[in-house]
């Protein structure tokens, strides 16, 4: 036996004794920067902290834990925290402390170094737990889409893609109208050439020429002769008169042929119609034309709601993976070697319980709000099996300057048994909402500029299941307005200017299963009116740029098309007019020369007639005269002989 | 260096005219602390008596080196051990309940599957440790030493200062 080396040893036990005294501080320290960052997901930092076994006391300054998702703020920060532990759980390796003092709590205050934790890459099993806890999440969308008619430069792109010339009816009509345009004019270019009148015009002008060149018909042979000639003249008349006919059939034609033209502008009006009809249908403009804006407030609301019942849920999970497991597993603790089995008796302290936290002192809320805060937190415990009770609080504030603002938040968390349920109440009365976040949605301005609120909110978690129920009203609303980048903007800004009250109520319930979510609210019908109004406005101007695309594609080429069919049309009317001009005054000039030149012959026949009659008249003058001078000598004569036959008889 | 120091003031101690029971009896309590918690109550107490108690505490330094170097090659077996007692012995639960609710007690954390199942492995094995390695001082003062001596790292060890001190403080600790 080494006597002496009992003061080696008692050497040994004082150093180590005071070493872990002296780590004591550090070791708890770090336990709760440890714990911190576990529940909170960000660094926490304690600027002092000191156990002083004198008197058991224990003081904590300066605690600070950034903000998971802001890390370059705090979550909240606590200027001092104080209070006793006892000894007899203390040698249990227990941290039991009967009060805490919490003063001076500070939230959202700036951090200059960030507070994001390293994170380590997920492994399978995190994986699958962030699976699972996503497709938890509640999906609160829209009823419709109100971005698809609102969205200008879209509609604007697809009616353009809608309108490309190859798929439009209309467009294709016109593109075989121009190729029957070509056909039919080049049929009627080579018949109107087919019709040209200039033998029949040669052999006339030939006629006439000759007939022309007598002057006088002095005999009946002249009178032959130049009959003949007129006959002939007659028959060039009648060739022209053929070809005139002919040249007054094909313009009938022609009109006919180009009726198939004329029927083209409705036509092609109607072919319009019907790739409007279409076009309409493809960008389904008809769910716009009965559009119906449905639960508003789920569309403004629910995104934002959404997200707070995720960041609400989210903190339940953080304090519930703070508690110890459930049934027999809660005496295990797996540890890096081995595993920890608790044998804790019945009204034994828990490893870690704060009987009770006062809370006091001026607290600064975000926007740098003052407000004075009091309130309790009682069993913060690692066991509230063992410790016999939930973990309650009651935390009230009113604003030290502005009367009015005051908040009171109690519930309970309660993990005892099999099963974990917690229960958040929180009222707020004349909140103030200036510089107040609205939220993503694209639809909302981005901040208040003013009013006040009162909120009711009733949250509660119980295990997988979870129901919250909102009440607020806010008045007085004044917005900050978004910068008007487009009409949208400047249509909402307007809604906004004249929105003086939102009243809101809401209840969300669910679980993994699903999620249901009802919230009603006066912008419903407010917007619905509001957004009716625009959505048939954009709609009748989504129509009319279709068809002004429509008309601008389709109509530029009929127009041409159409212009030139009338040119053309022209064209061969003008030609075969010519034609039918120029054979007429032929027929004219010939029939002139034939009549006067038929009355020159029946003029010389005329004289030779008279002149052979009165030859005739002579002749028979003569010869009457000769026959009754015969008559006369005969009769006579037949008188002397019948005078002398009587002179005889008698 | 910290393990040539060691190994060299242990091979100084076999050439010396300690008592092979000493250096066997101070191996297996080092073999104990080895497989402890360091700072542990349980610890403390055990290295506490390997300095109070006449075994050689250069044979109890190289031994708990050694152990506290291995002992993760036994968690397994260890945290058997340790299991079956903690979770599954129901007879000992009232024991481990008040062990578990005795102020200090629950410092030697003995309530891990691993330290439990340590002591347990380190005290069943705490005789044969002994007697084998007393054995094995004795085999190689008989057999071993005198060839050693002719090796010329053992001449190179007993010249260093380190061995001139030891050997001061051995005829120190001898008056005591």
């Amino acid at each position: 036996m080494r006597w002496k080396a009992f003061i080696a040893v008692a050497i040994l036990l004082t150093g180590l004794i005071a070493g872990y005294l002296f780590l004591l501080d550090s070791l708890m320290e770090k336990a709760l920067i440890r714990s911190s960052e576990a529940i909170f997901g960000a660094k926490a930092e304690v600027d002092f902290f000191d156990v002083k076994l004198s008197d058991l006391s224990i003081e904590i300054r300066g605690y600070r834990v950034a903000d998971k998702d802001a890390p370059m703020q705090n979550l909240f920060e606590v200027g001092r925290m104080h209070g006793d532990l006892q000894i007899v759980p203390l040698l249990e390796k227990k941290i039991v402390i009967n009060e805490l003092a919490v003063e001076n709590i500070s939230i959202g205050t700036p951090r200059t170094i960030s507070g994001a934790l390293e994170r380590k890459a997920d492994s399978e099993k995190d994986k699958k737990k962030k699976k699972a806890k996503k497709a938890w999440i509640p999906k609160i969308e829209m009823d419709f889409d109100l971005s698809a008619v609102l969205d200008e430069s879209g509609l604007k792109r697809r009616i353009e893609e809608l309108t490309e010339p190859d798929s439009l009816k209309s467009f294709r009509l016109v593109r075989e109208v121009r190729a029957e345009s070509d056909v039919r004019y080049k049929k009627w270019d080579d018949k109107i050439e087919k019709l040209d009148p200039r033998d029949e015009l040669k052999e006339a002008e030939a006629a006439v020429r000759e007939v022309r060149r007598i002057k006088s018909i002095k005999s009946l042979d002249e009178a032959m002769a130049v009959r003949e000639k007129i006959d002939r003249l007659n028959e060039a008349r009648k060739a022209l008169q053929r070809k005139l006919d002919d040249i007054r059939e094909a313009r009938g034609e022609l009109k006919t042929d180009m009726a198939y033209f004329s029927a083209i502008p409705e036509r092609a009006r109607a072919a319009k119609d019907e790739d409007y009809r279409r076009i309409l249908e493809r960008i389904n403009i008809k769910q716009f034309d009965g559009f119906d804006a449905g639960n508003m407030s789920k569309a403004l609301f629910g995104p934002s709601i959404a997200q707070k019942v995720q960041t609400a849920r989210t903190w339940m999970d953080r304090i519930r993976r703070f508690m110890p497991e459930k049934e027999e597993k809660q005496q295990q603790k797996r540890k890096a070697r081995g595993v920890d089995v608790a044998f804790p008796k019945k009204k034994a302290y828990p490893g870690f319980l704060i009987k009770q936290a006062i809370l006091s002192g001026e607290t600064k809320l975000a926007r740098d709000r003052v407000c004075e805060l009091s309130g309790h937190i009682r069993g913060i415990t690692s066991n509230q099996d063992l410790y016999g009770a939930p973990t309650t609080f009651l935390i009230q504030g009113a604003k030290s300057r502005a009367k009015g603002f005051a908040f009171v938040l109690d519930g309970a968390v309660d993990h005892r048994g099999k099963k974990s349920t917690e229960a958040v109440q929180l009222e707020v009365s004349k909140l103030s909402l200036k510089g107040l976040n609205f939220g993503d949605s694209p639809y909302l301005p981005p901040t208040f500029d003013g009013g006040e609120g009162v909120i009711s909110l009733d949250m509660r978690f119980d295990a997988d299941a979870y129901s919250i129920n909102l009440d607020a009203r806010m008045q007085r609303i004044r917005f900050v307005k978004r910068a008007a980048r487009d009409e949208l903007q400047n249509i909402l800004n307007e809604i906004y200017d004249n929105l003086d009250l939102i009243t809101l109520g809401g209840h969300v319930k669910g679980s993994e299963t699903g999620t249901d979510t009802r919230l009603s609210s006066n912008l419903d019908r407010y917007f619905k009116e509001q957004i009716r109004t625009i959505v048939k406005r954009k709609v009748a101007e989504a129509k009319a740029r279709a068809r002004r695309e429509l008309d601008a594609r389709v109509d530029q080429v009929r127009w041409e098309i159409e212009k030139e069919i009338t040119i053309r049309r022209r064209e061969l009317e003008g030609r075969i007019e010519a034609k039918k001009r120029e054979l007429e005054q032929e027929i004219e000039k010939v029939r002139t020369e034939m009549k006067k030149h038929q009355q020159m012959v029946e003029d010389r026949i005329g004289a030779e007639k008279k002149k052979a009659e009165e030859a005739v008249q002579k002749e028979v003058e003569k010869a009457k005269k000769k026959g009754e001078d015969a008559v006369r000598q005969e009769t006579e004569k037949a008188k002397k002989k019948l005078e002398k036959k009587l002179k005889k008889l008698w | 260096m910290f393990w040539i120091k060691l190994l060299s003031k242990f091979i100084k101690t076999l050439h010396s005219e300690t008592n092979p029971t000493q250096i066997a009896l101070g191996f297996a309590l080092g073999a104990v602390v080895g497989l402890s918690p360091l700072f542990s109550p349980q610890s403390v107490l055990i290295f506490s008596l390997i300095l109070i108690v006449n075994v050689n505490i250069g044979a109890a330094l190289l031994s708990i080196t050694i152990f506290k170097s291995v002992a993760w090659l036994w968690d397994g077996p260890a945290h058997t051990i340790g299991s079956y007692l903690l979770l599954n012995a129901t007879s000992l639960r009232g024991m481990w309940t008040s062990l578990y609710n005795t102020p200090v007690v629950p410092f030697t954390r003995f309530y891990n599957t691993v330290v439990l199942g340590n002591l347990i492995l380190a005290l069943i094995a705490f005789i044969p440790i002994t007697l084998l390695s007393r054995m094995g001082v004795v085999y190689y003062r008989t057999h071993l030493m005198g060839k050693m001596e002719q090796y010329k790292i053992v001449k190179i060890v007993k010249g260093t200062k380190f061995y001139k001190w030891y050997q001061r403080l051995r005829h120190f600790r001898g008056a005591w």
